[in-house]
């Protein structure tokens, strides 16, 4: 008997530490690509905020390895798909929309040269990373809005469902068709010369949709309690982002250096060359409020799990104190 | 009713009453319904699930993708069985790509059939991948262990072969088979089920759990959990039935 | 008579038969009488048809009415009682006349109640009875039995032996009757042959009246088997 109360109070001390994680420094997690692009200057920096508060970065590959460090409440800061911050943020409420970033950075890729429009696509083979994820949605959307259903002219692939993969694939010609986002679209066209970008997937939603509804790909979330204990830490910490983002794209070469140098991509060369392609704009999510929610309610529309069974409340929004 | 309250059935009872107070108090403490959802509320789920429009649909799916893959496997396994049985050499010969395939991580077989077969195929592939060298085994098994004594006791007595097959061989055959089924049956489920969650086909269990994980429903993913364990369930105690009437004389 | 004429049979370089020659005479129990492993098995096997010999004639045997009954009971696990009773009967005996010819040899072994028993819940000597009943009652010029009480404790095997030779006493069949056992020989055998080593002779052949309190030719045999 003795043996199963010390069991259940483990298992209830280990439950409860998950939920308390103290650090003194403030944690950021983002993903190998745009975001860690936009944010370079802050990662090669490591800025003190308010004087002595040191910064840490974590970087990832997929999506979903930041997901879990949100659901545990471990980070203070994240950068993830716009969507993703909306589910998270429908379930948990844990986390808030501050900034967003980084626009369309999505392409249809790959080696079939075949492909001029739309109509091109029938009855082809497409691979698409994660089945519910950004790229996933938009790319159907886009299509259905073109007149491809893409549950009976396309055939979606789903065998690639990390970044790396999909690139790979691609980049070997097991797949001739792909939809990815910078910068992997343009390592992969250094690997292999025969793959081109086919869609800019960005300009394809604007010929739709105009300027009504940016495409708010991937958004800053911070920490809802640390809001509310710090706004000027807060404030501060995304000024020195939005520094960055104008860092990065009034100096390319000098940021090509740092993306190399924190492993972001391989060669300064490619860093360049993406860099244009990557979007980077800083915009405040509350300033953006209105965009974002169009944008978002596209996946509403097209199935409402992706963001959480709803649209997201004004409180989603993250509004800084000062500006 | 006297006869249904048994003692046994009393303790099996209070069993999985008690796993449901633990799974209550471990909820309670989590704190969030998206860490662990209460039993109730997971309850409530399961039957919501079952009102949903796409429930039959992958359910239906999935239990057809089941007995195809189970059907396939019995044919096969006869074809590589009895032969293998029937002569060492030939047994010799499959033997190895049996224990292979018995002994490959479903998630690997998995992994490459993604590649090769496309997301529809590659569950019943997975099915019949891990089912059929375990029933294959046991035909052989069954056709090697015959009983020769009782063989030549059907010769001396002139019986004809015919008889020999149908009232000897095979009754001494049939409890191994049905103990081969018995085992694929479990391992077959789980690999159709994980099968869809890795190869996301349009309609399937499988497919469901992975999308209620990509939108953090963690009580449907629960429910859908107890769905696929509900039916591996009811088909193990179907095979376990007809296995029963065979050998009764046991 | 029942012959067997220059059989030779041999396995690899073991030679069991090599010019063999028995006669036995019908309607009579004949002993075989010989150490364990000599051959005794492979005979009755040739006479059954089970095996061939490398050479000889057989002659006076049909092999369509031989019973056997073996050391082990041989009964199918998944048939009851009366079922193995009736599975060797099947297509010799016709329809109607089963059901009463089983209860008879079911009531003759003294089986009674046991009919619908699977061979899984009898005991070993149940078992033997039930082997017995089938071979008795299926329409047999010949029974043979291959040490078939071997291994059943003192008092079974008494009461065993006595059922059999009820049984015979009713129904005379050509009996072949191996044993590696004296005292079992002289009881039950009409006749006696004694078999040597392979390859095998017959050293001597014994008639029951030649027991009658001689003495000596207990002791003779075991000299002989030795």
């Amino acid at each position: 008997m003795k043996r199963y109360i010390y069991l259940l109070f483990i298992i209830i001390l280990t439950i409860s530490c998950n939920q308390q994680k103290k650090s003194h420094a403030i944690i950021t997690a983002t993903l190998k690509g745009p975001s860690a692009m936009a944010i370079i200057k802050m990662i090669e920096d490591k800025p003190l905020l308010q004087g002595n508060i040191p910064t840490e970065f974590i970087i990832r590959n997929e999506p979903n390895q930041v997901r879990a460090m949100l659901l545990e409440g471990t980070v203070d800061f994240a950068m993830i798909p716009s969507t993703m911050a909306a589910l998270i943020y429908n379930k948990e409420r844990s986390y808030i929309l501050s900034a967003v970033p980084v626009w369309g950075t999505l392409y249809l890729f790959g080696t079939d040269t075949a492909i001029h429009s739309w109509k091109d696509l029938k009855n082809k083979k497409i691979s698409l990373m994660a089945k519910g994820m950004s790229p996933d949605i938009v790319f159907r959307y886009l299509a259905i809005k073109n007149g491809i259903d893409p549950e009976k002219d396309i055939r979606l692939d789903y065998s690639f469902p990390t970044h790396i993969e999909l690139a790979n694939a691609i980049a070997a010609g097991v797949s001739n068709l792909g939809v990815i986002s910078e910068p992997m679209v343009t390592l992969v066209m250094q690997k292999n010369p025969d793959v081109v970008p086919l869609f800019d997937l960005n300009y394809e939603w604007k010929k739709i949709f105009g300027d009504s509804i940016p495409f708010a790909q991937t958004a800053v979330v911070v920490k809802k309690e640390l809001t509310e204990k710090s706004p000027v830490l807060v404030d501060e910490y995304l000024s020195l982002i939005q520094k960055s983002v104008d860092w990065v794209n009034k100096n390319p070469v000098e940021a090509a250096a740092l993306i190399v140098k924190h492993d972001i991509l391989p060669d300064t060369l490619t860093a360049l060359k993406s860099i244009p392609r990557c979007n980077l704009f800083y915009s405040q999510a509350f300033k953006e409020m209105d965009g974002i929610q169009e944008y978002l309610k596209v996946f509403y529309i097209f199935n409402p799990l992706i963001i959480g069974g709803k649209l997201p409340d004004e409180k989603f929004y993250y509004k800084e104190q000062a500006h | 009713m006297k006869n249904f309250i048994t003692k046994n059935r009393l303790i099996s009872i209070a069993g999985i009453l008690l796993l449901f107070l633990i799974w209550k108090i471990i909820s309670l403490f989590a704190g969030s319904e998206q860490i662990v959802p209460s039993p109730e509320n997971t309850l409530m789920t399961v039957i919501r699930v079952f009102g949903e429009k796409g429930f039959w649909i992958s359910l239906i799916y999935t239990i057809s993708r089941g007995l195809t893959g189970f059907v396939i496997s019995i044919l096969l396994a006869f074809i590589i069985g009895i032969p293998s049985g029937s002569n060492r050499s030939i047994y010799l010969l499959f033997n190895p790509f049996l224990v292979a395939f018995r002994s490959t991580p479903v998630i690997s077989l998995i992994l490459l059939a993604i590649i090769w077969l496309g997301n529809e195929l590659v569950p019943v592939f997975i099915a019949i991948l891990t089912m059929f060298p375990i029933m294959a085994t046991n035909i052989a098994d069954g056709i090697r262990n015959v009983d020769t004594h009782l063989i030549e006791m059907g010769k001396i007595y002139g019986i004809k072969h015919k008889r020999i097959l149908r009232e000897i061989s095979i009754p001494s055959i049939i409890p191994f088979i049905t103990s081969g089924v018995s085992s694929a049956m479990g391992f077959g489920w789980r690999a159709i089920i994980i099968g869809e969650v890795l190869a996301q086909p349009r309609f399937g269990i499988g497919t469901q759990m992975q999308n209620a994980q990509i939108y953090l429903q963690v009580s449907e993913l629960i429910a859908w959990t107890l769905i696929a364990i509900l039916i591996s369930y009811i088909f193990e105690w179907i095979v376990r039935t007809i296995e029963k009437r065979f050998i009764k004389w046991k | 008579m029942s012959d067997l004429k220059n059989i030779y049979k041999a396995y690899g370089s073991l030679n069991i038969f090599v010019d063999f020659s028995i006669s036995f005479r019908k309607n009579q129990i004949n002993c075989i009488l010989g150490p364990s492993g000599c051959g005794k098995t492979t005979l009755l096997n040739i006479i059954a048809g089970l095996i061939s010999p490398d050479s000889g004639t057989i002659e006076g045997f049909n092999r369509d009415r031989i019973s056997y009954v073996f050391q082990e009971p041989r009964l199918l696990p998944w048939k009851t009682v009366s079922e193995n009773i009736e599975f060797t009967l099947k297509d010799k005996v016709p329809g109607e006349a089963i059901h009463e010819l089983i209860q008879k040899y079911i009531r003759l072994m003294e089986l009674d109640g046991y009919s619908n028993y699977y061979p899984g819940q009898l005991s070993g000597g149940m078992k033997q009875r039930v082997s017995l009943a089938r071979a008795f009652s299926f329409p047999s010029d010949i029974i043979l039995m291959d040490e078939p009480f071997k291994g059943l404790d003192y008092k079974l095997k008494q009461s065993l032996q006595n059922s059999f030779t009820d049984l015979w006493e009713q129904d005379k069949r050509t009996v072949i009757y191996v044993t590696h056992d004296i005292d079992e020989a002289i009881e039950l055998g009409q006749e006696i042959y004694l078999f040597s080593r392979h390859p095998v002779k017959i050293l001597k052949t014994f008639k029951k009246n030649d027991f009658v309190a001689n003495g000596k030719n207990n002791r003779l045999i075991i000299d002989l088997m030795e």
